[in-house]
């Protein structure tokens, strides 16, 4: 089934929706699926309105806004959530399937500690892009995050494995403590690549960690301070 | 006369002020300032009318309990005793709890989280280290009588007399700390972070990897600042607002915190930061012992959530995430970004604070306080975390924070 | 307070020699009574089938102070796990880190009524007492930092005992402290040169004195001074092999200086497991327990375990050069702190594998010692949160009382089979009677400790009671399932008599005591006077701001040691 979600007012604070494809399953369950308005527990159907289509998907759709609507998608294992415009923060953290389509810009957190699945954003995001979450020594450990705007700082790091793709610009520290997996940053990034110690950072132009070395095919190694063995590529070099 | 007053003013806390009547000595100017006579909130007010402490308290409790998140921010400018009833309410009304060093200091926990850090306290400065580094730091104007309780001419056990430290200041223009320096060096604005990371390759001896320029210093310069530091027996790198609040931000701590860490696999080297507010140290760790996490705390689930960029109070704010808010010693509308004031405005606030501020104005309870370590007696944490007891040299009729506070607790749980 | 009467359970008290006996405890006014003497009950548990014991001591866990809190705030990933939601009680937060409330309420529910902080710089002390303070549930203590301390090493060499005595009194009685902690004594001063010391005899850095004699006279001083607890030491060189030996030379030491006044032992020390490895290398790295053990049990020496837990934790110490050492073993993250010219300390996360061949070893070297040291002389502990979360002292009493437990763990943990070669542990056939994990848990470490009215059902003692759920006549180490569950689910908590437990869920918020010791009396002050002020000249703040006033602290008793 096909759930379509809309807010029914403006919001006091942010809202806490850990709004998953397996909430489409039934109605019953989805009208009382528990949300957070600050310390107030409330069911999903007090503050949006619910639409449901009988078809054979299991999809969730979120008409109006949502930018301040927190944790969409949160430890989703399948399915398929598409957000017609902007989206609050944690979209898709510790995501492990399904699909994930954003029509607007996203907030700060986008697929943190994500272990499988996609991502797919038409707009721009905050920061934090496959990150780790505070103090966890991996952050992004499988799928795929593809942003066709913008993205901010501290994308992908301490990355493990799976992918993100930036087709616009990136802030500084992208995939800084990286491990294993891929960036790709089309247009700028600023600081890249610090204390890498594996993967592939692809980026158009950016401002390389002075812990890097040339090798003879033109592509940079480091970070040499943690003895890494980090590849970055500068497109336009 | 009364002997080892605390200076409340900045994170040095020193603890010699001798107190004769109203006459301060061994305060530095910033801190005469402090002890001065300031005009005073006269009574507690709810929405501009004077009211009784009862009438206040009972609507500040009224305000917090209705909340659905409400903000406790502040913190940094009282003692440990307020903070910890402060991080209690946040707790029993599902609020968050945030302290001044989001807006300073939290850098330097966002740092230390990933990598920890290399410290010790102002003592080393004094009688261990040979080479003492300013970067991106001032003392001579925010922490006037550092360089002479601390860590340039201070008399030390190893390390006598300021002709046995090497001064070493780092900063965008020459400050009047660098007039002090044996060497300065100018970094170009927001290159902290590159020039760190120039240096630990050069002190790991990868050369190499480091180009001919960085930040404004050349390879040459780079290379003789790595080489003071390796040369040092005991080093100490002091840094401030210039590192933590130029681009790179926590990354730039985190980039020093990496440096000293290998510099000590060659020598003894530690870092310090150059906090501001008297008891910024103190907020954070009475949070940390009580919920687990120094600041940006939710606890809207019941449970302490630690969400840096989302419940910092001026994120909160500007996302719309607080609908009511409860500011204690400290004047955001003063120094928040303006988007996050804007917010303040909408929701209602309440301020405890001895003084009247531009948050004052703003305000819709404002209960006034005892001065802390003046009128009122706690304990508080030195830059370094050194424990001090504030004193009461004053007599006040002003009740202290930690007496509204507990009455405004007792409401809210009952 | 209330009266309460706890009928018919099976009582088990070593300190009157009681082993499973049927009988009835009276509690009133917080003291344990005469029948006679307790009047109408207020509350009667009806203990038929149940196991009575006195409430747990742990006596090495660093629950409070600079340390644990500069842990707390590094590791967000351990400290975000919730125990306890906020509700009539608070928010209990932490995985093996926790927070002050959660400290307390996991204590309790463990059946542990006391709890001793076993370093703090005096220098922080306040800071450490602001913890205890918002510990809720448990008494406890601090033990001040001795061993780097550039006044205790003018002493040492000067081998000046009276006023090594004066500045110990005056040290525990600024930081309201309960006894003399030493740490790695030299090593936290030779690190601020970057360096350790390496044997009991090497020269401190910038003194004449060594370790050696650092400790020799702290212990004589300490027996002097007739304090309740002596010497508790955390011996140099821990953590690397070859271990053993210093600390045989440690305990040596003690054996040459004799048994304390009253008779009992004149050093404790601690986490053990940690400071008892033999070999040169880590690669042949085997264990010292055995030997180490013999040698405990004939000197005038007491011990804890310091049990490492398979998992995460994060480890904490004043001793600064190790932290490092692990700082570099590991490349994790890392806390160090040098303070001032009195010590230093250090703090680094770390995982125990089972499948890691020094991991395996650590965690035999431990459960040897749990089963080769006479109970009298040895306490579990997991030098929280060095070796692991406290929470798992019922699972080190299972695995030291059923040798059927200990091989399942090793079967299916995986232990590297290492420890066959470098450990006793898979041969030893010793089973701990209940009676005897009473001991290691309760009398023994109060007997340590010289607290008398704790560890003991005697008329007279603390009402500080355990009672579990099951009888302990009738558990056998086959059944280790039944009573490892027993063990961790406690029936009644009791403290000061109040039942603050029940089911296992916390009944009431109470705050205990803090006890520190004051024995200014023993020793002349004034002898002192100048170097004290000598000294002050290099410390940052003054000597007037320097302590801890006993108004600061919630609940402070004061045991006071006459002339
Ligand atoms: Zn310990």
């Amino acid at each position: 089934m096909t759930l379509i979600i809309k807010p029914k007012s403006e919001f006091e604070v942010c809202v806490e929706a850990e709004i998953t494809p397996e909430i489409a399953r039934n109605l019953e369950d989805a009208k009382n699926f528990k949300v957070y308005l600050g310390k107030e527990e409330r069911r999903l159907e007090e503050l949006f309105d619910l639409e449901f289509v009988d078809d054979r998907e299991e999809k969730v759709i979120l008409k109006g806004d949502f930018s301040r609507v927190k944790w969409i998608g949160r430890e989703m294992k399948g399915g398929e959530i598409i957000v017609e415009g902007n989206v609050g923060m944690h979209l898709g953290a510790f995501m492990e399937g399904g699909r994930i389509v954003v029509k607007g810009n996203c907030d700060d957190w986008v697929g943190g500690m994500m272990k499988g699945g996609e991502i797919v954003v038409e707009g721009d995001t905050g920061n934090r892009v496959g990150c780790n979450y505070w103090g966890e020594s991996e952050g992004m450990k499988g799928g795929r995050i593809v942003i066709k705007g913008n993205a901010g700082n501290y994308i992908g790091e301490k990355m493990v494995d799976g992918e993100i793709v930036v087709e616009g610009n990136a802030g500084d520290f992208v995939g800084s403590e990286m491990k294993g997996g891929k960036i790709v940053v089309r247009g700028k990034a600023g600081y890249t690549g610090w204390d890498m110690k594996g993967g592939v950072i692809e980026v158009g132009e950016c401002e390389l960690s002075p812990s890097f070395v040339k090798d003879a095919e033109g592509v940079w190694r480091g970070d040499v301070n943690v003895k890494g063995e980090g590849v970055v590529r500068i497109l336009q070099d | 006369m009364i002997r080892d007053i605390v200076c409340t003013f900045c994170g040095n806390a020193c603890d010699d002020i001798e107190f004769e009547g109203d006459y301060g000595r061994n305060l530095c100017p910033i801190g005469e300032a402090k002890f001065a006579k300031k005009e005073r909130i006269k009574a507690p007010m709810v929405d501009g009318k004077e009211v009784s402490y009862e009438e206040a308290i009972e609507r500040a409790a009224e305000i917090l309990k209705e909340a659905k998140r409400p903000l406790l921010f502040g913190w940094s400018s009282t003692v440990n005793e307020a903070i910890r009833l402060g991080v209690l309410l946040a707790e029993k009304v599902g609020g968050i709890y945030d302290q001044c060093s989001s807006v300073c200091h939290a850098p330097t926990t966002l740092a230390m989280i990933e990598e920890g850090i290399v410290g010790g306290t102002l003592g080393q400065a004094k009688n261990r280290a040979d080479v003492v580094v300013f970067w991106g730091c001032n003392p001579v104007e925010a922490h006037p009588r550092h360089p002479t309780r601390y860590s340039v001419m201070a008399k030390g056990f190893l390390t006598r007399s300021r002709a046995e430290r090497r001064v070493v200041v780092v900063d965008v223009r020459k400050t009047p700390t660098a007039y002090l320096a044996t060497d300065f060096y100018m970094v170009e604005p927001g290159s902290d972070f590159m020039v760190f990371t120039a240096l630990r390759s050069i002190v790991n001896g990868h050369e190499e990897a480091v180009p001919e320029e960085v930040g404004g210093l050349t390879k040459n310069e780079l290379k003789s600042l790595a080489e003071i530091l390796l040369k040092a027996r005991y080093g100490l790198i002091f840094f401030g607002l210039g590192v933590t609040h130029s681009r790179g931000h926590e990354r730039n701590v985190e980039a020093v915190i990496k440096l000293v860490q290998d510099l000590n696999r060659k020598t003894r080297f530690i870092l310090q930061p150059m906090r501001g507010h008297f008891n910024v140290v103190g907020s954070g760790e009475v949070a940390a012992w009580e919920a687990g996490f120094e600041y940006a705390i939710d606890f809207s689930r019941g449970y302490a959530r630690f969400s840096p960029g989302e419940f910092t109070a001026v994120e909160a704010l500007i996302r719309g995430d607080c609908d009511a808010a409860m500011i204690v010693a400290s004047d955001p509308a003063a120094h928040f970004p303006k988007k996050a004031v804007e917010s303040l405005k909408e929701i209602p606030v309440i301020q405890i604070d001895p003084h009247p501020n531009l948050t004052t104005k703003l305000a819709d309870v404002v209960i006034p306080t005892a001065i802390v370590g003046i009128e009122a007696e706690g304990t508080i944490y030195r830059m370094d975390g050194v424990p001090l007891r504030v004193k009461k040299i004053r007599e006040s009729d002003y009740p202290s924070d930690v007496e509204i506070l507990e009455k405004i607790l007792e409401k809210v749980i009952s | 307070m209330s009266v309460i009467y706890i009928k018919g359970g099976i009582v088990v008290d070593p300190t009157q020699g009681i082993d499973g006996e049927i009988m009835d405890i009276f509690v009133k006014d917080g003291k344990i009574v005469e029948e006679s003497g307790a009047g109408k009950a207020d509350t009667v548990i009806d203990a038929k089938g149940m196991t009575v014991v006195a409430g747990g001591i742990d006596i090495h866990a660093h629950i409070a102070g600079p340390k644990i809190n500069a842990g707390r705030a590094m590791r967000p990933e351990d400290m975000k796990y919730a125990r306890n939601k906020s509700g009539p009680l608070r928010c209990a937060m932490g995985r093996v880190l926790m927070t002050c409330p959660a400290i307390g309420y996991e204590y309790a529910r463990m059946g542990y009524t006391t709890a001793i902080e076993p370093a703090t710089p005096a220098l922080y002390a306040i800071h450490t007492h602001e913890e205890l303070d918002s510990i809720p549930m448990v008494d406890k203590a601090v033990l001040p930092l001795f061993g780097n301390w550039h006044l205790t090493f003018k002493f040492a060499a000067e081998g000046d005992i009276e006023k090594m005595k004066a500045f110990i009194a005056w040290a525990i009685e600024r930081s309201k402290g309960f006894g003399v902690k030493v740490v790695n004594p030299g090593g936290v001063e030779a690190w601020k040169y970057g360096r350790n010391v390496h044997s009991l005899d090497e020269r401190i850095p910038g003194f004449e004195a060594t370790p050696a004699e650092v400790l020799s006279t702290l212990i004589k001083a300490s027996i002097e001074l007739n304090l309740p607890h002596k010497v508790h030491v955390h011996c140099n060189n821990l953590g690397v092999p070859g271990s053993a030996e210093t600390t045989a030379e440690t305990i040596k030491l003690a054996e040459k200086i004799g048994a304390s006044k009253d008779g009992r032992e004149s050093l404790h020390i601690t986490h053990i497991q940690f400071n008892a490895y033999t070999g040169e290398k880590w690669r042949d790295m085997g264990s010292g327990a055995e030997e180490l053990s013999k040698l405990v049990n004939r000197t005038p020496v007491t011990v804890d375990m310091g049990q490492p837990i398979f998992g995460h934790t994060t480890t904490m110490t004043a001793d600064g050069p190790f932290e490092f050492a692990l700082h570099k073993l590991f490349k994790s993250k890392w806390i160090n702190k040098d303070v001032e010219i009195e010590t230093g300390g250090g703090i680094v996360p770390i995982t125990y594998r089972a499948k890691s061949p020094v991991n395996a070893v650590q965690w035999a070297t431990g459960l040897e010692f749990g089963l080769l040291v006479d109970a009298d002389k040895v306490v579990i502990s997991t030098d929280y949160p060095n070796g692991g979360p406290f929470v798992e002292y019922p699972y080190i009493m299972t695995l030291l009382m059923s040798r059927k437990f200990r091989e399942k763990e090793i079967e299916e943990k995986g232990v590297n089979s290492y420890i066959e070669k470098a450990t006793s542990l898979p041969s030893l056939d010793v089973e701990r009677t209940f009676y005897e994990i009473v001991k290691m848990t309760r009398s023994t470490p109060a007997k340590i400790l010289g607290l008398e009215n704790k560890g003991t059902l005697k008329v007279g003692a603390d009402a500080d009671i355990t009672i579990y759920p099951f009888d302990c006549r009738n558990v056998s180490p086959e059944d280790y399932e039944v009573l490892l569950k027993g063990l961790r689910s406690v029936a009644y908590t009791i403290k000061d008599g109040e039942i603050v437990v029940k089911d296992g869920e916390i009944a009431k918020e109470v705050w205990g005591r803090t006890f520190w010791v004051n024995a200014v009396k023993g020793a002349t002050q004034e002898i002192i006077e100048e170097d004290l002020n000598e000294v002050f000249r290099y410390y940052t703040v003054s000597r007037g701001n320097y302590g801890v006033r006993e108004e600061w602290i919630r609940r402070p008793e004061t045991i006071a040691i006459e002339e």
